[in-house]
């Protein structure tokens, strides 16, 4: 069973441009987004800048107003929830931000940090609340005291993180939790999220820019590009049989494509299109190695291979030779 | 051969309100003609400011207390600001990390390029404007026209960073000294840069000295890797032998470290991890600046900063690797 359902979500923005704001322009940020989480797993999203995926995590955790869709957690729907159901919702469901300095509160001590959200819910606001969560996420009775600016990277974000644990929430949306951070601080970062996973079951749904971090710590992903999925399934799916060639290239980037694949002729030319104008059919098929006619057309639907792997490309299947065929090179 | 770059026993320190930050102790390095060399660290290393040493651009409360930074020969770090002009955006020049902020948000890139052209190779009027034209054709801009009728802010971050490194290029420096070049870009944009980096290296005949915190970054455009600690290089060599016989605990610890995609249906595993933080390095560690994270230290690390020892042709500052063990 699902602990999150997300249902054809989308976030629009009306921009105002032009002399007297007079002309309007529709910035389709998210567009149409459907995917589910189970209870107790990873989820991954992964895109670059502009792909929309910070927006759909603002969505998800009710942050940002969706213009459309439906959001379910736990098989109830939470799209409108207002009021003292939203507010049972944001125990449930917290979020841990990129930057962690940015993220807490500068004029607070760690123990106050640590204990809004209790507070903000009306719980038990002990000492020992925050020094259990404390515990939790390695950090010592010493830092209760202690401002965010006399923390580390490492530790403002455990600290954040212990304050997104103290309501014992069922899900954590983390938001590139760790691209502040340093190589050694990442790993122990991500070594905390498994661990707690294990202990409390926490589900997550974690994006990512940098396929290294998703590939590590997802069970399932989908991989986000101009506002919609173009590619979805197990982790197994995803990495090791790719379908699109926005996947399949972000893998060529991180040097990820299987032993002897040169990725070269997989890289994509030019950057993301301008969100005011995005080009007619496939979002993709100005940068695309693969594209075809059709694709300057029509957007490509999400169709099933099967096995819950799920795909948006008109060319899937020159997609899958070209790969089988530089694995027999 | 000459060195290019010579780096001699630099010893630098930074007064804090906190009391002297001790960040260089003797540091020395050099660097051939033509030879790209990664410097990798975490943040603190150290890594940014012995960029900074090498064009003499450093903070006011940074006092270098001995040692000599050779370009060709010549001390850079004695150098008056009148020397230093000819010197840096000529002979030295430099590639920042984030572009926007590099860049001169009120004035068109056309503005700045020309600057640039101007006053470094001495060209006038149309002659100028071709050559920096040329210079965006090298950085591979698609229709370099428009680009310089371009304000900064029309450009993504990727095509910024390609006009930074159009004026780096500029002067036909003998070295660039790139910093995170590729840390505010998107990974698609990084592989971009970098095979564009590889390309002008190919062509050009300068030498370059990139900063980055990814070994995987450096990994890809570097001759050798030296690795920083705590204001220290731990560990110099080849880029092979570096990533894959490496030899120092730090170098190990930091491969390690990273998080890999899983083999196909593989569970899901824990990182091996260096415990602790990198030092304060206001009261540093004794000894070797790793010892207190080092798995493998013993009673001389504590007691005595490391010299280097040359093994398979890299060189490490460990105990580990003396001989008389």
């Amino acid at each position: 069973m699902s602990l999150l359902k997300v249902e054809q979500l989308k976030k629009h923005y009306i921009m105002k441009e032009g002399l007297f704001n007079r002309k309007k322009v529709e910035i389709r940020a998210v567009d149409g987004v459907s995917f589910e989480v189970r209870e107790g797993t990873t989820y991954g999203i992964a895109g670059e800048s502009g792909s929309g995926k910070s927006t759909l995590c603002m969505c998800v955790a009710r942050l940002l107003e969706p213009t459309s869709g439906k959001l379910y957690f736990d098989g109830k729907e939470y799209t409108h929830a207002k009021g003292e159901e939203l507010r049972r919702l944001r125990a449930e469901i917290q979020m841990v931000f990129q930057n962690p300095l940015s993220s807490l509160d500068p004029h607070m001590v760690v123990k106050d940090i640590v204990l809004e959200p209790v507070r903000a819910q009306g719980k038990n606001d002990d000492e020992s609340v925050a020094l259990d969560a404390l515990e939790k996420v390695g950090l010592s009775r010493s830092v209760m005291k202690m401002y965010p600016h006399e923390l580390s990277g490492g530790m403002a974000q455990r600290v954040a993180i212990a304050r997104a644990l103290t309501l014992r929430p069922r899900m954590l949306i983390l938001d590139e939790p760790t691209s502040a951070l340093d190589a050694s601080m990442q790993a122990q970062v991500l070594n905390l999220f498994n661990e707690l996973q294990r202990e409390m079951k926490i589900t997550y749904l974690l994006v990512s820019h940098d396929l290294s971090v998703i590939g590590h710590m997802c069970d399932s992903m989908a991989v986000m590009y101009a506002g919609r999925i173009v590619e979805m399934g197990s982790y197994d799916q995803l990495f090791y049989e790719p379908s699109h060639p926005y996947t399949l290239a972000l893998l060529a980037s991180a040097r990820f494509l299987p032993e002897g694949v040169n990725g070269d002729k997989f890289a994509l030319r030019g950057e993301m299109p301008s969100p005011r104008n995005p080009p007619v059919g496939c979002t993709l098929h100005p940068r695309c190695p693969f594209a075809t006619d059709v694709c300057h057309v029509n957007y490509p639907d999400l169709e099933a291979l099967g096995n819950g792997h799920f795909v948006a490309c008109h060319n899937k299947k020159n997609v899958t030779e070209a790969l089988e065929i530089a694995r027999r090179i | 051969m000459e060195p290019l770059l010579e780096i001699k026993d630099l010893r630098l320190v930074f007064s804090t309100e906190r009391g002297i930050l001790d960040l260089f102790q003797g540091l020395s390095l050099s660097l051939m003609s033509r030879e790209v060399l990664g410097i990798v660290g975490e943040s603190g290393s150290g890594k940014s400011t012995l960029a900074y040493t090498i064009i003499k651009l450093l903070p006011g409360n940074a006092r270098i207390l001995s040692g000599k930074v050779l370009l060709e020969g010549r001390d850079i770090l004695s150098m008056k600001e009148e020397e230093l002009r000819r010197i840096r955006g000529k002979e030295i020049t430099m590639v920042f990390q984030d572009p926007s902020t590099s860049l001169n948000p009120v004035f068109r890139i056309k503005d700045q390029m020309l600057t640039v052209v101007k006053e470094n190779l001495g060209l006038q009027g149309e002659v100028a404007r071709k050559r920096a034209l040329e210079l965006l054709k090298q950085v591979e801009l698609p229709d370099p026209e428009s680009i310089m009728n371009s304000f900064p802010f029309e450009l993504s971050g990727g095509m910024q960073q390609r006009v930074m490194i159009a004026m780096a290029l500029a002067a036909n420096p003998k070295l660039i000294v790139a910093d995170e070049p590729t840390s505010s870009v998107d990974a698609t944009i990084q592989t971009q840069i970098l095979s564009l980096l590889k390309k002008l290296k190919a062509e050009r005949d300068f030498s370059l000295i990139l900063i980055t915190h990814s070994i995987a970054v450096a990994k890809e455009v570097s001759d050798r890797i030296a690795v920083m600690y705590a204001g220290e290089i731990v560990e110099l060599g080849k880029v092979e032998t570096v990533i894959e016989k490496h030899l120092h605990p730090y170098t190990e610890a930091l491969l390690k470290s990273i998080p890999r995609p899983r083999g196909k249906s593989e569970m899901k595993r824990m990182l091996p991890v260096v415990p602790g933080q990198v030092p304060d390095l206001i009261s540093p560690p004794s000894g070797c600046r790793f010892h207190p994270r080092c798995p493998y230290a013993m009673d001389i690390c504590k007691a005595e900063r490391p010299p280097y020892f040359n093994k398979d042709g890299s060189l490490v500052m460990c105990w580990l690797y003396s001989e008389e063990r």
